[in-house]
């Protein structure tokens, strides 16, 4: 009961931050310097153009107004057309949108995969040859840049074996599957070095907890200690981090995106900031700034839900 | 009586060494600890804050924290009329249980009352879930929590301070361990929960055949409730005996000098009523009697006397060589 | 150590993969049980797919002008009117059956050829044609595309008949290249988009080309088919044309070792070197762009021609190409790059020769050196990098180089308008010539029209109106005797095209642009 109250009133919190977070994508374009409408032609089109393009969009109404109709139109799922494809922005989003989740969803879990043993294995053999190499290793995966770390995956991974698709998405399941696999694992890279420090002090600092010490001294020992007394604490502090990290993920898409050809947001709005498809950029801007709202609020809520300590008042 | 107390010793530690490797420099905060512990007597043990007194009994669970190793001694239990080298890893929860002094950091808090209370009875003997709740909650109504069965399903962070620190024992008694080792019980709470808890220690204590070891800074609760007192100085212990004894007579002059400090303990000198200076760094320690430093009584041979604990009488023992408090100790 | 993490990664992907590998299994065998019980005896389909770096972003050539997989799909999907030769010395007619100007090159007649559909069945006819013709006539975009500067390319388009349209040039000009007639672009939509919305049309185009549109995600990837009703089947040599935006470079070539491409575009000019599998042959062009340092001579210090000449031997080009363009390419040898038609390759030899450079800024008004501002394009990586080789190159005679980065659209503008002493500037090839050799013309004749250098804005009115490639030589050649005596601008480094395609595909032809035309290639 008090969950769901707490879910409610969550959730009406972001209302106003939704909003200006809408207020900031439109006002992209007016802080960009220049005649709106000549960014989104260019240097290159004629004065009679972007008058044309200045009335056709009403940059000449009063900035409120303009406000208020953009606003209207983002919550009636209008986001513009794109001058380029000529398509509803928001149908250039449904296209793009499931690859970029699917990126993101299938990296974060192998950036688990990979971070949860190794930044275990770290802390408990603290200061060991094990926590050197995972430390040296980490730092190794936190320089590389994803597009060397994907070119190589696509040299030594995918080109040998042939189990991976070089480019594209492919159009069933299982294609998709194998398709997302190397870009997951390049952006798993990325993540999983701050994941495994934030992890293995974490784990540390929770194994010489009182409460861990407490438990050992009632008998409490091995799996059961582990799995009941200092993962779930080490873990809260994982939650928080990858909602922060959720901003860097995004960036990660993008040039993940550009490197595996797969068409998601990232790749697009790659194409729509060269082309100055401005719609495009603004709709995905938008879709990108949503996400990163709606990762904190789940974070907060999984917190709320894991945590007794925080307060569902 | 003596004489069976005697016989019956429940634990026997002896030359109890820790180490810390600090920065490459070694300290050694528990040195040369010995001491025995009666089936069913309650022995206090009290001290300074920063004379070992955690330390040894962590040293005694087994659970000393990283970077701190016990490097000597050995600890023996009593089972059955044998005495045998003690496993912590196997004695822990088993045979005995630890009393921490922060209650609000000693329990998990993710975790329901009910659920870490059961946990004991659960993991050490195999008891259903179920089951290993409702003698959770029964437990909790035996250490005197009021309105158990709703605050089982409470989490830690929603309880009081003596709350806490009553599920804490009642987690330990979860464990059926005969030795309870509590350090410090009271020092985090209110003083009227204070005599609550000390209360349901000696209370449980009765009723369930416990030994209890307390570490303590309260000499009047040393006085009230301990069979038997140790005193720790710099990682030593420095005089043992039963409690009155030493209390009506201190073998050793930081002993009196404790005494003197809590003003209803003044003995007969009335001179000594605060400890002068601190005790020592313990990366730079006088050698011999570590006490020297600040003891007004000290001449030429304290510097260079090893530390040993000298039977005065049949239960005193005290580590001063000065002739004049070992007289007094004998003194009864 | 990065052996260790593609182990582990190798360990961890395996999981995932296994599930995959297995499902997939399933799949080909249903695939492999459908082709045989349905085509048992049908040849197998002829399938291409060609890789880009940018993915077809509109099929509307004044939107796609500027992309390789627009390039290669929008002639594919609308017949263009004619197209050059791959030798580029010419042009030939596709949906066109004759061009024949008038006697004083006044009026340029055009007949289609007879019986063309679109893709919908529709005939295709002269008011389409004029419909097409018109869009280009009126746009201000366009003009852009076909040089930035240019006056109306066409004047007037008349019906003739139903396949005849009669097209009226500025000033007489036979050249159907300088006109936009054989521009990729240039494919004929349906007179008033079928009916459609413009926006509609664009979302679901079609044309009377050899191959129609079967799905397409912007920018990413496109599928055509082959059009049954196209008049020259010898044109169609596949059953279906898949077209997929590639950003990553080495991600193409990769593709290409993999076989899932069959054809890769804009290779990096390394190519050769990356390259490891005998399944894939690599096409190279001739130097088809040349990056220039250019300045403003009517304003100081450029104004000085022994300081230009400083300049010209100050510069140490093989750095240039080592440090900016990392050593793929060429020393320049001419401002048309050398594969272009009209350039006089050799015509220029820069030497690097600071002793030389010495004598020259002694004898100009700035003998113990001076400042000036270079603009380059913020992002622009190679010139930027190229920026500084040149400050640090100038240095050495005391002239002091402010490198400042603009964005392009400020750049544009005072490159444009004048308000500059130099820019780091260049012309690429990036579609199919000649319109772009124009179009350089008119380009480079606005920025010296702006240099207030009559000779120049001259230059580029007399290749405007004769529009015979002879003449345009002569003229090309004589603005190269003023390069050399060190007037303009001073070309820095040529780079070329690399293309690449699998060893089966063959008949792939480019033309020094790096257009590759896919109705002469065949499996
Ligand atoms: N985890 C630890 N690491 C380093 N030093 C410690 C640690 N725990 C205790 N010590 C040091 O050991 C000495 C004895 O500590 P402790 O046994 O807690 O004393 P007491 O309980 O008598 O107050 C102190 O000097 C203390 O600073
Ligand atoms: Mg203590």
């Amino acid at each position: 009961m008090a969950r769901y109250g707490f879910i409610a009133k969550r959730v009406a919190g972001i209302v106003p931050l939704l909003l200006g977070v809408i207020f900031a994508v439109f006002a992209l374009q007016h802080v960009t310097p220049g005649d709106p409408a000549r960014l989104i032609l260019g240097a290159r089109a004629s004065e009679e153009a972007v008058e044309e393009l200045r009335s056709e969009l009403r940059f000449d109404d009063p900035v409120v107004t303009q406000f208020v109709r953009y606003a209207g139109n983002v919550f009636q799922g209008d986001l513009g057309r794109s001058l380029r494809a000529s398509k509803p922005v928001t149908s250039i989003i449904a296209d793009r949108l499931p690859v970029t989740l699917w990126l993101l969803g299938a990296g974060v879990v192998l950036s688990l995969l990979i971070s949860i043993p190794l930044g275990t294995l770290a802390a408990m053999r603290q200061a060991g040859w094990a926590d050197h190499a995972i430390r040296g290793v980490s730092l190794l995966g936190l320089t590389l840049p994803p597009f060397w770390v994907g070119i190589m995956l696509l040299l030594f991974l995918a080109l040998p074996t042939g189990w991976f698709p070089i480019t594209g998405f492919g159009d069933t399941f299982s294609e998709h599957l194998r398709s997302i696999t190397l870009p997951a694992l390049t952006l798993a890279i990325s993540l999983a070095p701050i994941q495994i420090r934030s992890l293995r002090s974490a784990m540390i600092e929770v194994v010489e907890s009182d409460a861990v010490t407490t438990a050992r001294s009632l008998g409490i020992k091995g799996w059961r200690l582990v799995s009941r007394h200092v993962i779930p604490n080490a873990v809260l502090p994982m939650i928080t981090l990858l909602a922060v990290e959720v901003g860097y993920m995004l960036f990660g898409a993008v040039v993940v995106e550009a490197t595996f050809s797969l068409p998601g947001l990232g790749s697009e709005m790659i194409t729509a900031v060269a082309g100055r498809d401005f719609a495009v950029v603004q709709g995905i801007t938008l879709v990108f700034a949503v996400m990163v709202v709606a990762i904190h609020l789940l974070a907060d809520i999984a917190l709320a839900f894991i945590d007794p300590r925080v307060e569902m008042a | 009586m003596v004489e069976g107390r005697m016989s019956k010793p429940l634990l026997i530690v002896e030359d109890l060494r820790v180490e810390i490797n600090r920065h490459g420099s070694i300290v050694t905060p528990v040195d040369e600890v010995s001491f025995e512990l009666q089936q069913g007597e309650i022995l206090g043990l009290v001290g300074e804050s920063g004379s070992g007194k955690t330390l040894t009994l962590k040293a005694l669970m087994g659970l000393l924290p990283p970077g701190v190793v016990q490097v000597g001694g050995s600890i023996s239990s009593r089972s059955g009329d044998v005495l045998q080298p003690l496993d912590p890893e196997k004695a822990r929860g088993r045979i005995m249980a630890m009393i921490f002094q922060e209650p609000a950091t000693a329990l998990n808090p993710l975790r329901r009352v009910r659920d870490l209370i059961a946990e004991p009875f659960i993991v050490g003997h195999g008891v259903a879930r179920n089951e290993a709740r409702a003698k959770a909650v029964a437990l909790m109504r035996a250490v005197g929590i009021p309105d158990p069965e709703q605050r089982s399903r409470a989490y830690p962070h929603q309880l009081s301070g003596g709350l806490r620190q009553r599920v804490m024992i009642a987690m330990a008694l979860a464990t059926e361990s005969t030795l309870l080792l509590c350090d410090e019980p009271t020092t985090a709470l209110d003083v009227t929960i204070q005599d609550q808890i000390l209360g349901l220690l000696v209370e449980l204590k009765r009723e369930r055949d416990l030994t209890l070891v307390l570490v303590t800074h309260d000499l009047a609760v040393v006085s009230e409730l301990c069979d038997r007192v140790a005193v720790m100085y710099a990682g030593r212990i420095v005089e043992t005996g039963a409690t009155a004894d030493v209390f009506a007579n201190p073998g050793h002059p930081y002993t009196a000098a404790l005494l003197a400090a809590v003003p209803r303990f003044e003995p007969g000198g009335g001179d000594l009523t605060t400890i002068g200076g601190s005790p020592p760094d313990l990366r730079n320690v006088p050698s011999g009697c570590r006490f020297r430093t600040r003891c007004q009584y000290a001449f030429e041979e304290c510097a260079t006397a090893g530390h040993r604990l000298t039977h005065v009488a049949d239960e005193r023992q005290t580590a001063c060589i000065h002739p004049a408090w070992i007289e007094r100790g004998v003194a009864i | 150590m990065t052996r260790t993490r593609h182990l582990i990664g190798l360990l961890l992907v395996l999981a995932l993969v296994g599930s995959a590998c297995g499902s997939d299994a399933d799949d080909a065998g249903t695939t492999a049980a459908t082709q045989e019980s349905t085509a048992p005896t049908a040849a197998e389909p002829s399938e291409i797919v060609v890789g880009c770096s940018d993915g077809v972003p509109s099929w509307d050539g004044f939107i796609a002008f500027e992309n390789d997989c627009g390039a290669v799909g929008i002639p594919l999907l609308f017949d263009v009117v004619a197209f050059p030769t791959s030798d580029l010395s010419d042009s030939e007619g596709i949906a066109a059956a004759s061009i024949t100007p008038s006697d004083d090159f006044s009026v340029l007649t055009v007949s289609l050829r007879p019986e063309m559909t679109f893709h919908n069945g529709d005939p295709v006819t002269s008011a389409d044609l004029k419909f097409t013709l018109d869009r280009i006539a009126n746009s201000e975009a366009w003009s852009y595309t076909l040089g930035g500067f240019a006056p109306d390319l066409i004047t007037q388009v008349d019906i003739v008949d139903d396949l005849t349209v009669a097209i009226t040039p500025p000033s007489p000009n036979s050249e159907i290249e300088s006109l936009g007639l054989a521009h990729f672009a240039v494919g004929i939509y349906p007179k008033d988009f079928g009916g459609m919305s413009e926006e509609d049309f664009w979302t679901n185009p079609y044309g009377s080309g050899p191959y129609q549109l079967v799905s397409w995600t912007p920018s990413d990837e496109a599928t055509l088919e082959k059009f049954d009703g196209y008049h020259t089947p010898a044109w169609q040599n596949f059953d279906q044309i898949t077209l997929k935006g590639i950003p990553d470079d080495n991600a193409r070539i990769l593709g290409l070792e993999s076989g899932e491409l069959d054809l890769g575009l804009r290779l990096p000019t390394n190519a050769s070197a990356i390259v490891g599998s005998d399944d894939v042959e690599l096409l190279v062009g001739d130097p088809s762009a040349v990056s220039e340092l250019i300045f403003v001579a009517n304003t100081p210090p450029f104004d000085d021609v022994e300081f230009r000449r400083a300049v010209w031997y100050a510069l140490n080009r093989e750095d240039l190409l080592a440090g900016a363009w990392d050593g793929v390419g060429n020393l320049p040898s001419a401002v048309i790059p050398s594969a272009l038609p009209g350039a006089t390759s050799g015509s220029i030899a820069p030497v690097y020769d600071l002793d030389l450079a010495r004598e020259h800024l002694a004898k100009s008004a700035y003998p113990d050196g001076t400042e000036f501002e270079l603009l380059v394009v913020d992002g622009d990586s190679p010139r930027q990098t190229a920026a500084q080789i040149i400050q640090s190159n100038l240095a050495e005679l005391e002239i002091n180089v402010t490198i400042t980065a603009l964005a392009f659209a400020e750049f544009f503008d005072r490159f444009t308008t004048g308000g500059h002493q130099a820019v780091l500037w260049g012309y690429e090839a990036v579609v199919a010539p000649p319109s772009d050799i124009i179009g350089y013309y008119f380009a480079t004749a606005g920025f010296f029209g702006n240099w207030d250098t009559t000779e120049a804005f001259d230059h580029f009115v007399t290749i405007q109106t004769t529009g015979e490639l002879a003449t345009k030589q002569a003229a090309i050649a004589a603005y190269e005797t003023m390069m050399a005596e060190g007037v303009f601008a001073i070309p820095l480094a040529e780079r070329f095209w690399v293309a690449g395609h699998r060893a089966e595909l063959s008949n792939v032809v480019m033309n020094p642009t790096g257009f590759i035309w896919i109705n002469r290639a065949t499996r």
